[in-house]
C-alpha cells in the first residue's frame, strides 16, 4: 500500500470514530431518554459510574480525541507531514490502550458490552496499526 | 537506525503515550466511586407522595380523562431515569391534578436466560407487595436500589428483595408464601406477552391514550397530555415542568 493509500485509510477510519463519538455524545447530552433494547448494554455502559472521567463523559473526550486524529491524519495524507505521522502515531497508541482498558471494564467489571464503544475501538487500533506501519517504512534516512 | 534509542522519535513517543495512558488511567480510578456495596440499601429519593390516590399498579383516580401506561424493567437503567426524573413531574403536574390514570406494566426482559432472573424476580417481589398495598413504596425502592454499575449482577436477589419488603414494612409470611407462588411469575410473563402485543419491544415504553410516546423531552411529553386533556387542566399544569 502506498503512503497516499495509508494516509486515505486512516482518515477514513478517524472520520468514521469522530461520527460514532458524535453520535455517542449527542445521545448524551441532548437529555431524551433512550431505551432499554434487546442490545441494552449500551445504555448500561453509557450510565455506568466509569462514563466520565473528571465528571467529563467519555464520550466527549472520544469526541475532542476522534477531532485530533482527523486533523493528524489530514496533515499526513495531504501535506505528507511525518510529525504528523508520529502524533498519529503516539496519541492512536495511547487510544489503543485505553479502549482496552475501557474494554476491560466493559467485560469484567461492568458486565455488559457497547456495541458503539466496540465500533470505536476498532477504529482506533486500525488507525494505529496504519500509523505504526508507515512509521516502519517510511523511517527517514531509508 | 544508527541513533541512540533516546534520540528516536518513535521510541521516544511510544514512551510519552505510555506514561500518558498510565496517568488517564490513575485519573479515572481515582474519582469518587458509586457506592456498590449490595448490602446498603439507598431510600428512595422522590417516592410517590402517599396522598396520591392508587389502587394496585394504578396511580390516581379512575375516571381521569387521559390513560398513561408505563411498561417497566425494575433492571433497565433508563426505566430508572424515568422513575426518578420524569414520572414524579407525572405525577404531579397530571396525576394529582386528576387528569391522568397512571399504570405500571411489567416488561421483564433483562434477565432473560440468566439465572436467577432478577428483572422476573424483582417484578414478582413488587407485585407481592401490591398484594399487601404497597406496589408504589416498593417500586420506589428498587429503583433506588438498582445497580450503578449493570445489570443481571445479584443486586435484585432474595435476601435483598426481602430487606427492601422490611423497609416497606410487608408482613414477611406472606411475602414468602407469595414469592412462591408459580401463578405470579406466570402473570408477569403473561403480561410482557401482552405488552409485546401493543408493540413494545424496549423500556421504557411510554403509552399516552394507547399511544406510543418518543421521550425527547418533558415538556413536549407534557403537551402530549396537555393536547388530550380537557381545557381547564390543560391550563393551571401549564406553568410546571423541570
Amino acid at each position: 500500500m502506498t503512503a497516499g493509500r495509508r494516509g486515505l485509510l486512516a482518515t477514513g477510519l478517524a472520520l468514521i470514530g469522530l461520527l460514532i463519538a458524535a453520535y455517542l455524545s449527542w445521545t448524551r447530552l441532548t437529555g431524551g431518554l433512550p431505551v432499554c433494547g434487546p442490545l441494552h448494554g449500551c445504555e448500561t455502559v453509557a450510565l455506568s459510574s466509569y462514563s466520565e472521567i473528571a465528571g467529563i463523559p467519555v464520550a466527549i473526550l472520544g469526541l475532542a480525541f476522534s477531532l485530533v486524529l482527523v486533523a493528524l491524519s489530514l496533515a499526513w495524507w495531504r501535506l505528507a507531514d511525518r510529525r504528523a505521522l508520529l502524533g498519529l502515531y503516539g496519541l492512536g497508541l495511547l487510544g489503543v490502550l485505553f479502549v482496552a482498558y475501557l474494554t476491560y471494564l466493559e467485560l469484567f467489571v461492568i458486565g455488559a458490552v457497547c456495541v458503539w464503544c466496540a465500533a470505536y475501538a476498532v477504529t482506533i487500533v486500525g488507525g494505529w496499526i496504519t500509523a505504526a506501519l508507515s512509521l516502519r517504512q517510511s523511517a527517514p534516512g531509508s | 537506525m544508527g541513533r541512540p534509542l533516546w534520540q528516536n522519535p518513535t521510541a521516544i513517543t511510544t514512551v510519552l503515550a505510555i506514561i500518558a495512558t498510565i496517568v488517564l488511567i490513575i485519573v479515572v480510578n481515582s474519582k469518587p466511586a458509586v457506592s456498590t456495596n449490595p448490602a446498603v440499601l439507598n431510600p428512595p429519593a422522590n417516592p410517590v407522595a402517599a396522598s396520591i390516590p392508587r389502587q394496585g399498579t394504578i396511580l390516581g383516580s379512575p375516571s381521569a380523562p387521559v390513560r398513561v401506561d408505563a411498561w417497566e424493567d425494575f433492571q433497565c437503567p433508563y426505566c430508572q431515569i424515568w422513575t426518578i426524573q420524569w414520572e414524579p413531574h407525572v405525577v404531579d403536574d397530571f396525576v394529582a391534578t386528576g387528569v391522568v390514570r397512571y399504570q405500571f406494566h411489567d416488561f421483564s426482559f433483562i434477565g432473560s436466560g440468566h439465572t436467577p432472573d432478577e428483572s422476573l424476580d424483582a417484578a414478582v417481589a413488587a407485585s407481592c407487595a401490591s398484594d399487601q398495598g404497597k406496589f408504589w413504596p416498593y417500586h420506589d425502592w428498587l429503583y433506588a436500589n438498582q445497580n450503578p454499575a449493570g445489570e443481571n449482577q445479584g443486586w435484585f436477589v432474595r435476601s435483598r428483595l426481602d430487606a427492601i419488603a422490611q423497609k416497606v414494612g410487608l408482613d414477611q409470611a406472606t411475602f414468602d408464601t407469595c414469592l412462591a407462588d408459580p401463578a405470579k411469575p406466570a402473570a408477569i410473563q403473561a403480561e410482557q406477552r401482552a405488552g409485546a402485543a401493543l408493540g413494545v419491544t424496549a423500556t421504557p415504553a411510554i403509552f399516552v391514550d394507547g399511544k406510543l410516546q418518543t421521550l425527547t423531552t418533558y415538556p413536549d411529553f407534557a403537551a402530549a397530555i396537555r393536547a388530550l386533556a380537557p381545557a381547564p387542566a390543560a391550563s393551571s399544569s401549564a406553568a410546571s415542568s423541570p
